[in-house]
């Protein structure tokens, strides 16, 4: 038995599968968790392509809204992974779920890029400062790779 | 009245052409999900920077100011793809008692965060309101998962 067939099999993504509203409850969290997650980062992005809080120092919006970005994240991940064992047998080949799979590690790679390198110097500028161009490349990446994930992810349940 | 123009948008050829396609139809759900998290994201900075747990060194009217052309944006998109959503099953949503529920939902958290905007001055007022536009926004979300429900 493949690995994804015992996950769809084991008692919780049975539970949540034959349950009437823990499939919907959780997709509310997933959807509440994408916006602290996407909504936060939308936010640092902006600021890092000077579109917005031009006057705040890049940092300081970055690192206070890192905490609320997080939690998100954490909402996301165990109600996306809760979905997923769920429907896991019937849609692992889903070419969408694929897909945002793929640009979920790009959009994640992308992060921990930028924090391994551009975002080093970050502390060092001030406010009302204009991002530097490999900042700004990172932020733009950043919105067309999580918009893509939340689109593909709409897109699952229906191919 | 309000039946007949639940079955206009049906007519129309944006209905026409969603009700056939179910790439249009989930490309606009898409659509619908982005923009509020848009408009979700500068509801949960704003609320949470006047409740003083984000953003503690700029002053909420700063905060405010900044995001309000992406939530105003978000939400004329949110506003479109959401009649491009009734469009495409207007019988459904005239039928269903959560769709006048969420609408007057999204009338309230509108409503609370235009006052919170012009009460940002008075800190007690402030933090209650940005309570209540959280909770209020939260169940507009929910109420609207649940809209394709029953």
């Amino acid at each position: 038995m493949t690995l994804v067939q015992q996950l769809y099999d084991s008692p919780l993504a049975t539970a949540i599968r034959e349950s009437d509203n823990l499939f919907p409850i959780l997709q509310t969290f997933h959807i509440l968790g994408t916006i602290g997650l996407a909504g936060t980062i939308a936010v640092v992005d902006l600021r890092l392509l000077n579109v917005a809080f031009r006057r705040e120092a890049p940092a300081a919006v970055a690192e206070s809204l890192l905490p609320v970005t997080w939690v998100g994240f954490a909402i996301m991940a165990i109600s996306g992974g809760l979905l997923f064992a769920a429907q896991s047998a019937k849609i692992y080949g889903n070419v969408f779920l694929r897909a945002k799979l793929l640009l979920l590690a790009l959009a994640i790679a992308n992060v921990v890029l930028f924090h391994s390198t551009t975002y080093r110097n970050i502390r060092a500028w001030g406010g009302e400062v204009s991002p530097a161009t490999a900042a700004r490349v990172f932020a733009l990446l950043s919105l067309l790779l999580w918009s893509a994930v939340i689109v593909t992810g709409r897109f699952i349940a229906y191919f | 009245m309000i039946e007949a123009i639940f079955m206009w948008l049906g007519r129309t050829s944006v209905g026409t052409a969603l009700q056939q396609s179910t790439a249009g139809f989930a490309a606009t759900e898409a659509l619908h999900i982005l923009a509020l998290s848009v408009v979700g994201g500068s509801i949960l900075v704003a609320n949470l920077t006047v409740l003083g747990r984000v953003l503690k060194t700029t002053a909420p009217e700063t905060v405010f100011r900044q995001l309000q052309p992406f939530y105003r944006g978000a939400l004329v998109l949110v506003a479109i793809s959401g009649m491009m959503l009734v469009a495409a099953g207007p019988y459904k949503y005239y039928t269903n008692p959560l769709f006048p529920l969420k609408l007057g939902l999204l009338v309230v958290a509108v409503t609370l965060h235009a006052i919170l905007s012009r009460r940002l001055n008075t800190q007690s007022v402030a933090r209650r309101l940005a309570i209540a536009s959280l909770v209020v926004w939260t169940s507009v979300v929910i109420t609207g998962r649940w809209l394709g429900l029953i």
